[in-house]
C-alpha cells in the first residue's frame, strides 16, 4: 500500500488510466455520432421509400382507369353517386356529388359573350348553400384499383400496405409493426380551397373543379432500431387541404 | 522491485497491460467506426441516386428520352409483353439531371461497366469483381404496374431498380433495402 500511494508510481498508472478512459470516451463518442449518422441515412431512405409509395399511389388516383373503379366503389357508395350521408363525422357526399355532377352537365351561363378562359359562371347551388362547412372537409378514405378493377390497397383490411419497395403487401401490424411491410396509407379525398365557382375553358367547356385528394403514410416497422418519424411535408408542395400541419402527407389532385 | 519512489514490476505490468488493452480496443473500435463511416456514405449515396432515378421517370423531358432510347418501350402505350411476368426485359438506359452541366446524362444498366461512383455521379467502369471508383449498379427494368395487367393494356408503367455494391476494398453493403419501384 505504501508503495501505491507512491506520487511518482501512482502517477504514471494514474495517467495511464486517465489516457484510457479519455480514450473510451473519445471512441464511445464518435461510435455514436457515427451511429447517428447511419440511423440518419436509413431515414432518409426510408422517407424515400414513403415517398415512392405516396407518388405510386398518386399515378393509381390520376389514372382514369383506376379512378374510375373508385367512382364505382360500393364501399364508397354515396360519395359519387348518390345523396346518402356516410357516418363519417365530416361526411358531406352530396357536397362532391354535386361538384361531380355540375361538370357534366351544363351550367348555367350568365355571360353575354362568347365563352373565354376568364369567363366566370355561376356558383353551382350546392356549394352556395353551405360554403362555409364544404371547405377543408375530409370526405372519406378511399380504396385503390389496379388497371385491371381489381384492389391494392382496401382500407377496410387493416393488415394492407407497402413495404420499403413501393410495392403492396399484405401483412402490416399497426400493434407489433412489420420491417417487410411498413407502411399504411390513408388516403382521404378533401375539397380544394379554390373551388367556388366553375370556370371555361377555351372551347366554351366548363372546367371541372379538382379534387385534391390526401395521402398520409403510417410508418410502422418492428425493429426498434429501425423506428423513428418521416416526414413527407418538406417533400410535397402546397398544404394540406384541411389545414393540418402536414406531417407524412402528400397532395393529389385531378378532376372529379 | 522495492523501490519506494518508483513502481513496482506488477504496476508495471498492470500499466503496460493497460495500454496494450487500450490500444488493441481503441484500434479495432475504429476499424468500426471507420466501417459504418463508410456505410453511411454509401447509404447517402444509395438515396441521393434514388432520388435522381425517381426524378428522371417523373419527368415528362427525361421520360420521352427513356421511351425514344429503349427498343422494348416503343410498344407503349400496349398491348407490351409481360416483362415483370416472365418475359425477360433488358435493362433500361435512362437520363438523369446533372447538376453540374444543366444537362441529362445517360445512364445505361444494360452496360456491364455502367454504375456510379460514391459521390453518386454516373461512371463507366464498374466491375463485379469489385471497383473502389465506381461502385455502384442499378439495375433498371420496366413493365406493367399491376400483375393483374400482364400484357400493360392499363397505361401505369412499373420502373424496378436493383442496387448492388461492389468495392474492391472495404466493407461490402446489402442493398437490398434501397431497391424501389416506381410508377408512372
Amino acid at each position: 500500500m505504501k508503495r501505491l500511494n507512491s506520487e511518482k508510481g501512482s502517477a504514471v498508472l494514474f495517467t495511464m488510466v486517465i489516457a484510457s478512459a479519455v480514450l473510451f470516451f473519445i471512441a464511445t463518442g464518435a461510435t455514436r455520432s457515427i451511429s447517428s449518422s447511419v440511423k440518419q441515412s436509413t431515414r432518409v431512405s426510408t422517407t424515400n421509400a414513403a415517398l415512392t409509395v405516396a407518388r405510386n399511389i398518386g399515378v393509381y388516383l390520376n389514372n382514369d382507369a383506376t379512378w374510375g373503379a373508385v367512382g364505382a366503389d360500393n364501399t364508397i357508395a354515396g360519395e359519387f353517386d348518390s345523396r346518402t350521408p356516410l357516418p363519417h363525422p365530416h361526411a358531406t357526399p352530396d357536397k362532391m356529388n354535386c361538384l361531380s355532377g355540375v361538370v357534366t352537365t351544363t351550367p348555367v351561363v350568365s355571360h353575354d359573350v362568347s365563352p373565354s378562359p376568364s369567363v366566370t359562371l355561376s356558383t353551382p347551388t350546392c356549394v352556395t348553400a353551405d360554403s362555409i362547412t364544404y371547405d377543408r372537409k375530409i370526405i372519406n378514405r378511399l380504396n385503390i384499383y389496379s388497371t385491371a378493377g381489381n384492389p391494392v390497397f382496401d382500407f377496410s383490411t387493416p393488415s394492407d400496405g407497402f413495404d420499403l419497395q413501393g410495392l403492396p403487401c399484405d401483412s402490416f401490424s399497426a400493434t407489433l409493426g412489420n420491417d417487410n411491410c411498413p407502411f399504411r396509407p390513408n388516403i382521404y379525398w378533401v375539397k380544394p380551397d379554390a373551388c367556388n365557382a366553375i370556370t371555361m375553358d377555351e372551347d366554351g367547356n366548363p372546367i371541372p373543379c379538382r379534387i385534391e385528394i390526401r395521402i398520409d403514410i403510417v410508418y410502422n416497422p418492428a425493429s426498434d432500431s429501425l423506428k423513428f418519424p418521416i416526414n413527407l411535408s418538406s417533400k410535397k408542395s402546397g398544404t394540406n387541404a384541411d389545414g393540418s400541419a402536414g406531417a407524412s402527407s402528400f397532395i393529389v389532385s385531378r378532376a372529379p | 522491485m522495492m523501490n519506494a519512489k518508483g513502481i513496482t514490476l506488477v504496476e508495471s505490468l498492470i500499466g503496460v497491460s493497460i495500454v496494450l488493452i487500450s490500444v488493441t480496443g481503441a484500434s479495432s473500435l475504429f476499424r468500426a467506426i471507420s466501417a459504418q463511416q463508410r456505410t453511411s456514405d454509401v447509404a447517402a449515396v444509395l438515396s441521393t441516386i434514388q432520388t435522381n432515378i425517381t426524378a428522371a421517370v417523373q419527368n415528362t423531358d427525361a421520360w420521352n428520352n427513356i421511351v425514344a432510347a429503349n427498343p422494348t418501350m416503343a410498344c407503349l402505350p400496349g398491348p407490351c409483353p409481360n416483362f415483370f411476368g416472365g418475359t425477360a426485359v433488358p435493362p433500361m438506359k435512362i437520363f438523369i439531371y446533372d447538376i453540374a452541366t444543366s444537362a441529362f446524362q445517360p445512364y445505361d444498366s444494360n452496360s456491364a461497366t455502367s454504375g456510379f461512383g460514391k459521390n453518386g455521379k454516373i461512371c463507366d467502369s464498374y466491375s463485379a469483381a469489385g471497383n473502389d471508383a465506381c461502385p455502384i449498379k442499378a439495375v433498371i427494368n420496366w413493365g406493367a404496374a399491376d400483375n393483374d395487367d400482364p400484357t400493360f393494356t392499363g397505361g401505369i408503367v412499373r420502373v424496378r431498380v436493383v442496387f448492388s455494391y461492389s468495392p474492391s476494398s472495404g466493407v461490402r453493403l446489402n442493398t437490398s433495402r434501397y431497391n424501389f419501384n416506381v410508377l408512372r
